[in-house]
């Protein structure tokens, strides 16, 4: 996908998120972004690693600071403790209009993404997503309590009774995807 | 005389030598602008194939920058013993402007000349027209 267009989901993203309560600071994004990405399929193309608070994308990182620069989204500052959030800037509109069957194509599945993740906070954000990394590493094993324990692995400062419970969400929302958008999702024993 | 090689990396090299020695640099056109932003977020773009399938590929350069790292984040030592970052403590470092700038340049033989064709066309060139995606 290139690199406006991809802007385009984002923007899409980012105005869902505030549609539906989020907050939208840049950890929504990031984590909404990796569900829209690996588990809705919407070939963004963002590598996503695994870092300080669960996936991450750098290149998405970046892209937020483009978006910026070029007024398509902007900051809305808080003032401590909060974070900024993120929100449709002066030049979103035009965006929009340069890609119209891109704001369409990919509606659905961000629109879902948007829906379901946008009440969660960024503790279970951070969570939620690496239970989904989890979930799709190669060669694991996809009982529940198996990725539970590879999530502490990855995460001490995240209790079993968390992992757990993110496991449980994750596979809620895989079967919603499924039966929504009918793909096929990983195989999971013992759900 | 020069062997073969030599020459060939001399002849390669001679016309931007000649332009740094005789001040014949290529002349800034374009730099981007709030406006045109707004108009169509991908104007820098546009502008600059524009200008190339007016003028060739040959006569125009482009220089496009968007900082990538646009937080600045140190660890602020509070009175209260505590260490807080600058970003979650600031408005105004959450939001600083980013650096960011494109600015194109034409060969100094054309600069009137691309002026004035750039001054006519670029509404047009702007416009904002549905891309296919």
């Amino acid at each position: 996908m290139e690199d406006m267009k991809r802007q385009t989901v984002v923007l899409s993203l980012i105005e869902r998120l505030n549609l539906y309560g989020s907050w939208c600071g840049e950890t929504h994004i990031q984590k909404s972004l990796y569900f829209l990405q690996e588990m809705l399929g919407v070939p963004t193309g963002y590598e996503f690693i695994l870092y300080k608070h669960g996936p991450f994308s750098f290149d998405l990182k970046d892209e937020l600071g483009v978006m910026r620069a070029n007024m398509i989204i902007e900051i809305q500052s808080k003032p401590y403790p909060y974070g900024p959030s993120l929100i449709p800037g002066e030049a979103a509109e035009r965006l929009k209009e340069l890609y119209p069957k891109t704001t369409k194509e990919y509606g659905r599945q961000i629109d879902f993404a948007a829906k379901k993740l946008a009440g969660f906070r960024v503790a279970e954000l951070e969570r939620l997503a690496t239970a989904l990394f989890v979930t799709l590493e190669e060669d694991m094993d996809k009982s529940a309590q198996a990725r539970a324990k590879r999530i502490i692995e990855l995460k001490p400062h995240i209790k079993i009774n968390e992992a757990l419970k993110a496991v449980g969400e994750v596979n809620s929302l895989m079967t919603e995807v499924e039966k929504e958008f009918h793909f096929k999702k990983p195989v999971i024993k013992n759900p | 005389m020069l062997p073969k090689k030599l020459t060939y990396i001399s002849q390669w090299g001679h016309d931007p030598a000649r332009r740094i020695v005789k001040r014949e640099h290529y002349r800034k056109l374009y730099e981007k602008n709030p406006g045109d932003m707004r108009i169509n977020p991908d104007a820098g773009r546009l502008i600059y194939e524009a200008i190339v399938s007016e003028f060739g590929a040959g006569a125009v350069r482009r220089d496009p920058y968007t900082d990538k790292n646009s937080a600045i984040e140190f660890p602020v030592l509070r009175s209260d013993g505590c260490i807080l970052s600058s970003y979650e403590l600031s408005e105004i470092m959450q939001k600083l402007p980013i650096a960011s700038f494109d600015y194109i340049f034409i060969r100094p033989d054309l600069v009137k000349q691309a002026d004035e064709w750039l001054k006519k066309n670029r509404n047009d060139i702007i416009k904002i027209i549905p891309l296919g995606g």
